[in-house]
């Protein structure tokens, strides 16, 4: 094991469920209000998966009240309580950029058993 | 500044607890010396320091590196003031979390072991400093005139010298032979500066050199990455000193100041610090106290 790894393993044992661009999921992030934290959920598709190890990312994609959001989130982030795979969806490519040009009927994604 | 009451802290501590109990280190079976005198070179003595130091390991690996001096265990993790830096080798970079969830990007370095060469004085050579060889697993081959050096000090020769500023009054905390760990001199919080050699560009030109912005790259301008003008004609007739122009670029000393130490591996004796510093992965850098 390369020395650098050391010092990542500190994150990188967190769990994290098995999903790919196109699936739905719940992402639920901790945010901090002053003293409190409380948990707020992000709900919408993988548009994307950076994998680059401790540095890996995904990008959640939601329309919310006729607005595309997008939001990434580091995949080791210790700000993210818990993901949720909602839906598997059937998809054909690794990134779904092209959800950004389509909306309404044309943005589903056919599920996967 | 909170550098101050954390050395003080530990060294308390240190002569309530048990005083025969001197620094040690798995690699430490060249370092004969001990680090206290009281502490005689008795087998017991050696058998009593071997167990010890095992335990303190593992109790050190155990609980985070967090700079916490109350949960330090005995003296090998105690900070040698004397000790103002280490030299170490550039591991390479990545990504840690901080409490907030924030993604703080660090260098980390393994710094150390270091073993004590020489001790230079004030009397001597004219100014106090310590010189430290980094212990290297790979076996260093030394000339008879090196070899005589090292014999002095009684540890086996290594690859890297580096000298580094001590003052006097501190001198007794510290003895050729010594072996020096990261969390001798660092603990996490600390500022430091890091210096090495940049990576090597070769013969550049202006633009990558020194940044000019250099002509249009169309529209048939026929300049594009030349200097330029580099002065007048007439008067003065010559081009002034310090002109910037093409050369060699990189494999420079240079050195990155005030960065924070993220966090102190003990058991790897790795130094993890915020932001990047000079060198290609795998080169060697000097770190200091800043």
């Amino acid at each position: 094991m390369k020395l650098v790894d050391k010092v990542e393993q500190r994150h990188t044992n967190k769990e994290i469920p098995e999903f790919r661009a196109g699936d739905t999921v719940r992402v639920n992030v901790k945010i901090r209000e002053g003293e409190k934290s409380r948990i707020q959920a992000f709900e919408g598709v993988v548009i994307a998966i950076r994998r680059r190890g401790l540095g890996s990312t995904f990008t959640v994609r939601k329309v919310s009240f006729g607005y595309g959001v997008e939001r990434i989130f580091p995949l080791y982030s210790p700000t993210i309580e818990t993901i949720q795979v909602v839906k598997k969806g059937r998809v054909r490519r690794a990134k779904l950029y092209y959800l950004r040009q389509l909306k309404g009927k044309a943005a589903r994604i056919r599920e996967r058993r | 500044m909170a550098k101050k009451e954390e050395q003080e802290q530990p060294q308390a501590e240190a002569a309530n607890a048990d005083q025969s109990e001197p620094i040690e280190d798995v690699k430490a079976e060249e370092s004969k010396s001990a680090k206290k005198a009281e502490a005689g070179d008795s087998s017991q003595a050696e058998a009593a320091k071997a167990s010890k130091s095992k335990e303190a390991k593992e109790e050190a690996s155990a609980d985070q590196p967090e700079p916490d001096p109350e949960a330090k265990s005995p003296e090998s993790d105690q900070v040698i003031k004397a000790v103002t830096g280490l030299i170490g080798k550039k591991l390479g970079m990545t990504q840690v979390f901080d409490e907030e969830g924030r993604a703080v990007p660090v260098t980390v370095i393994q710094a150390g072991p270091c073993v004590v060469v020489q001790k230079k004085t004030l009397e001597r050579e004219g100014y106090g400093s310590l010189q430290l060889g980094l212990v290297e697993k790979a076996k260093y081959r030394a000339n008879k005139p090196v070899e005589g050096h090292f014999k002095k000090a009684g540890v086996p020769p290594t690859r890297h010298l580096k000298e580094f500023a001590f003052s006097e009054n501190e001198g007794d905390s510290v003895k050729v032979g010594d072996q020096i760990l990261v969390q001798n001199v660092f603990r996490a919080d600390d500022r430091v500066n890091v210096s090495g050699l940049t990576i090597g560009r070769g013969f550049q030109g202006v633009m990558k050199r020194h940044g000019f912005s250099g002509g249009q790259a169309t529209h048939g301008s026929m300049f594009h990455r030349k200097p330029g003008s580099i002065g007048a004609s007439a008067y003065p007739s010559r081009v002034m000193p310090g002109m910037k122009g093409p050369g060699r670029m990189g494999n420079q000393k240079v050195q990155t100041r005030n960065l924070r130490v993220v966090q102190v591996d003990q058991e790897n004796h790795l130094l993890v610090v915020k932001g990047a510093v000079p060198g290609s992965t795998g080169g060697y850098v000097t770190i200091t106290l800043a």
